[in-house]
């Protein structure tokens, strides 16, 4: 190919002449430029620091406002992060008055749960996820008769106003417990001979034993007036107006989904075809006032868990459809607070000074030593016999990792997956919860943010610091302390003017 | 006279070493000497588990990061079968596209400062891409190295704003490019230094495996995002550049087209974009099922492809990446004998080498 070149030497500059001309008026595109200046990104990749570690008193204070995974996909939210700290600790009753205030029946639970919490536990990306299901179980074998006692005892203070609670379901016995804590006096109105609900009449004994069941309604009969069985509330019963005239206040329908489960397998909606008679059996409602859905469940339109009728609550399976029992604990526990919000003008006591309240989070997981080698084989397969020893009970419960406490564990996942293997760490190996080093070299670091997405604690961040250059390799290291820093370690030369 | 270009020289643009045989000014024979960049990124990656891979990946092409980024996760998403979220693809191919044209404005800039406009077009270059910079670190967090797209689609969503900040950037785009064209194109040195400088004819371009801009001057319209839509780019209309020289200012004109084109694309994506998710269901340590995937997208300088090998775990058997900076000095490499040695510098400018990918 032969090469193109001007006709003669003198082209460009005569082009340029007319360009010039003819762009005589033209405005200079380089006078358009204000002196603009973006502020800081709100997800600066700049030099890394952590919020906080277990051992070292920083200024810092986690604020926990994110759940951890496990907690966030419990339908009750129950706050599995907080017993299993405590079991680790080996406080198994302060671990069993945490879990009450979510879920009342951690018996029942433990032993029928589908536990999707497990599904998300961080730990399960690394090996197995913690058994907080069969850790739930070993709990409730352990904990002490004496604090049963305590919780499971009417407050002195009664707030005299009757609560009629139909249905002895885990939904109604949850409610009758918030509710008798609170000071109500409560009274539960169950149609069978037997208190439990689904739970009894459809979970093999095999897998939920009948002395579980009776233990858990033993205990929160403690916390009503009475539990009345064989007495009906319905169409071949007592109706809602005569639970009204018989001076109850409010009236709860915890009354399932009247369905059938089949005796093996788990409560699930799949399991359980719509059958026609759950409109057919709720028909008696819309004539007390209390309107149904398009499937037959008692509509909650506005208010949660409050019917069309004024007083006249519902939860669990009877506004949810067939579902899993700790989805009714979780609706149970609102239409708890709003019934006392109804017949107390605001919230009781009990929500706010409640064992969460008064025990803190970091006394939760202080105390452990995480235990940060793989798990055995087995060890994440669920335990169907609940025959945990107590050896192997902690060590299971030290495998958690404390996710969102937002204060480093030492848990070596960091380090594990840094791409140009830039952090090292130097974990106590004695039971003492220590991290004798935390280091960071900057001569390797990338600054993917690799580090900051698999924190399970969330306490590594990313500052806005850009200023990596230092004057040796030495200084370009950084150890704990600098890691913990709460300010700059230099002026933040983007800071200037520019926020 | 044996004359060693490089390693370090600043018309090289990184690490290449040409050792050049002069016979007073003319070439008698060049030949490149790759590896000082070398860090053997195919063999470390196969260390590290899929969601680690792309950070290093951002090491190679240093200039056009988020193109690589591309291919490998496309390539994962192959392999896996995962469905990436519409909104997701479509901030990529605003993000691609933009990062295209700071591509292209980082090669304008160098590339007429080794013609010997010394300075004044370095600058505008350099300063145009550090407005689409600054709209990366917002949305990334990193102003180079983002680490911003995993399989499955990104890793968090675009910040507020960004679609005000994007289509004010975009539509500013062409009047920028036009003031560079007008500032360069009737420029006598330029003219003088690149029409008929190092032409390349289609065929052997081809048989060396070329492509991008540089294939496309030679008269050869072939664009991966035409041919072979990937992503969401049959939804756009643009057109694919090309022109016929094969010399120097050829390749300046395709990229200065391309760009238009680009701004075309994110203009219509901006329009376009919807609301929901901007990432799949998937978990961080994916393992892909055994098997071989390759995948090729239209990188800034050409075909970028990632070829990854599976044997069923969580980090990948092999993965062979195949960089278009290497297929295009190679083939630039031909025209050098005969030249005389400015022309050398400015052919091998044109071409627009990045050695991070090169070397890899």
């Amino acid at each position: 190919m032969t090469a193109r070149r001007p006709l003669f030497f003198g082209t460009g500059i005569i082009r340029t002449f007319r360009v010039t001309v003819k762009h005589f008026f033209m405005k200079s595109l380089a006078v358009q430029y204000p002196h603009e200046r973006i502020p800081i990104a709100d997800v600066s990749r700049g030099m890394l620091r952590m919020k906080g570690a277990i051992d070292t008193d920083t200024n810092f204070a986690p604020s926990f406002t994110e759940m951890p995974p496990c907690q966030a996909r419990c339908p009750a939210n129950v706050d599995a992060r907080g017993y299993i700290g405590l079991i680790a600790q080996g406080r198994y009753d302060d671990a069993y008055e945490l879990h009450l205030e979510n879920n009342p029946l951690p018996g029942m639970i433990s032993r029928v749960c589908p536990h999707p919490c497990e599904r998300l536990c961080r730990r399960g990306e690394e090996d197995a996820p913690v058994t907080i299901c069969d850790l739930k179980g070993f709990m409730f074998d352990h904990v002490s008769a004496g604090r049963r006692q305590k919780v499971f005892s009417r407050p002195k203070i009664r707030k005299d106003k009757k609560v009629a609670v139909v249905g002895a379901g885990p939904a109604g016995l949850s409610v009758a417990f918030w509710l008798g804590k609170c000071g109500y006096d409560v009274v539960i109105f169950e149609k069978l001979a037997t208190a439990g609900g689904a739970l009894r009449a459809a979970i093999a004994p095999s897998r939920l034993p009948v002395d579980i069941i009776d233990q858990e309604v033993d205990d929160v009969r403690k916390m009503c007036e009475a539990i009345r069985t064989n007495t009906s509330v319905g169409p071949d019963g007592l109706s809602l107006d005569d639970l009204f005239a018989k001076d109850f206040e409010a009236v709860f329908l915890g009354i399932g989904a009247h369905r059938k489960i089949p005796v093996k397998g788990q409560a699930k909606a799949a399991d359980a075809p719509a059958e026609p008679s759950r409109a057919e059996k709720n028909a008696w409602l819309p004539a007390q006032g209390v309107n149904l859905d398009e499937q037959g469940n008692i509509a909650t339109p506005d208010v949660p868990n409050l019917t069309s009728r004024p007083g006249v609550f519902a939860g669990g399976e009877a506004i949810l459809g067939p579902g899993v029992a700790i989805s009714s604990i979780g609706c149970a526990r609102r239409a708890a607070q709003a019934i006392d919000n109804y017949l107390n003008g605001g919230p009781s006591d009990y929500w706010t000074t409640g064992f969460s309240k008064q025990d803190t989070i970091k006394n939760r997981y202080d105390e452990f030593t995480p235990r940060l080698a793989k798990a055995k084989p087995g060890e994440g397969v669920l335990n169907p016999v609940h025959q945990m020893t107590e050896k192997v009970a902690i060590e299971q419960a030290e495998r958690c990792l404390s996710c969102m406490t937002e204060e480093c564990i030492g848990c070596h996942i960091c380090e594990k997956y840094c791409p140009p293997q830039a952090i090292s760490i130097v974990t106590s190996q004695d039971k003492s919860r220590r991290i004798d080093s935390y280091v960071v070299d900057y001569g390797k670091c990338q600054l993917c943010e690799t580090c900051v997405d698999v924190c399970p604690t969330r306490t590594l961040t990313h500052t806005p610091e850009f200023e990596t250059a230092d004057y040796g390799h030495t200084d370009m290291i950084y150890d704990k302390d600098k890691m913990t820093r709460n300010k700059p370690l230099r002026v933040d030369i983007y800071a200037k003017g520019n926020k | 006279m044996e004359l060693n270009l490089g390693p370090q020289h600043p018309a090289t643009h990184g690490v290449l070493r040409i050792v050049v045989t002069l016979d007073g000014e003319r070439v008698v024979k060049a030949v490149p000497h790759l590896g000082y960049l070398h860090r053997g990124v195919e063999k470390i990656v196969e260390d590290l588990e899929y969601f680690q891979i792309p950070p290093i990946l951002d090491r190679m092409d240093y200039v056009a990061n988020l193109n690589n980024e591309l291919s490998y996760v496309m390539a994962v998403e192959k392999l896996a079968g995962l469905k990436v979220p519409e909104r997701a693809e479509y901030v990529r191919v605003i993000l691609l596209e933009f990062n295209r044209i700071m591509s292209h404005f980082a090669w304008f800039g160098p590339f007429t400062n080794d013609l010997g406009l010394f300075g004044t077009a370095f600058l505008y270059g350099l300063r145009e891409r550090e407005y689409i910079q600054r709209l990366f670190e917002r949305t990334t967090g990193a102003r180079m190295h983002y680490n911003y797209f995993t399989y499955g689609g990104l890793r968090h969503d675009v910040p507020d704003g960004f679609v005000e900040e994007a289509s004010r950037l975009a539509n500013r785009l062409p009047a920028v490019i036009d003031e560079f064209e007008y500032m360069v194109e009737e420029n006598e040195v330029f003219r003088l230094r690149t029409i008929g400088i190092g032409p390349m004819d289609g065929q052997t371009a081809l048989n060396f495996g070329a492509s991008g801009p540089f294939l496309r001057a030679s008269g050869i319209p072939i664009d991966l995002r035409k041919d072979e839509p990937y992503s969401v780019y049959d939804r756009f209309d643009f057109k694919v550049c090309s022109a016929s020289g094969g010399d120097c200012f050829a390749r300046y004109k395709v990229r200065m087209d391309e760009m238009r084109e680009s701004v075309k694309i994110i203009q219509q994506a901006l329009e376009q974009m919807p609301d929901g998710p901007v990432r799949a269901k998937t978990t961080r340590h994916i393992k892909l099922p055994k098997g071989e995937v390759y995948m090729r997208t239209e990188h800034a300088r050409g075909e970028f492809g990632a070829y990854i090998v599976s044997d069923g775990g969580e980090r990948p058997y092999r993965l062979k990446l195949r960089s278009p900076s290497l297929s295009n000095l190679m083939a630039s490499c031909v025209l050098l004998p005969g030249m005389v040695l400015p022309d050398l510098i400015a052919t091998v400018a044109s071409v627009d080498i990045v050695l991070g990918c090169t070397d890899r």
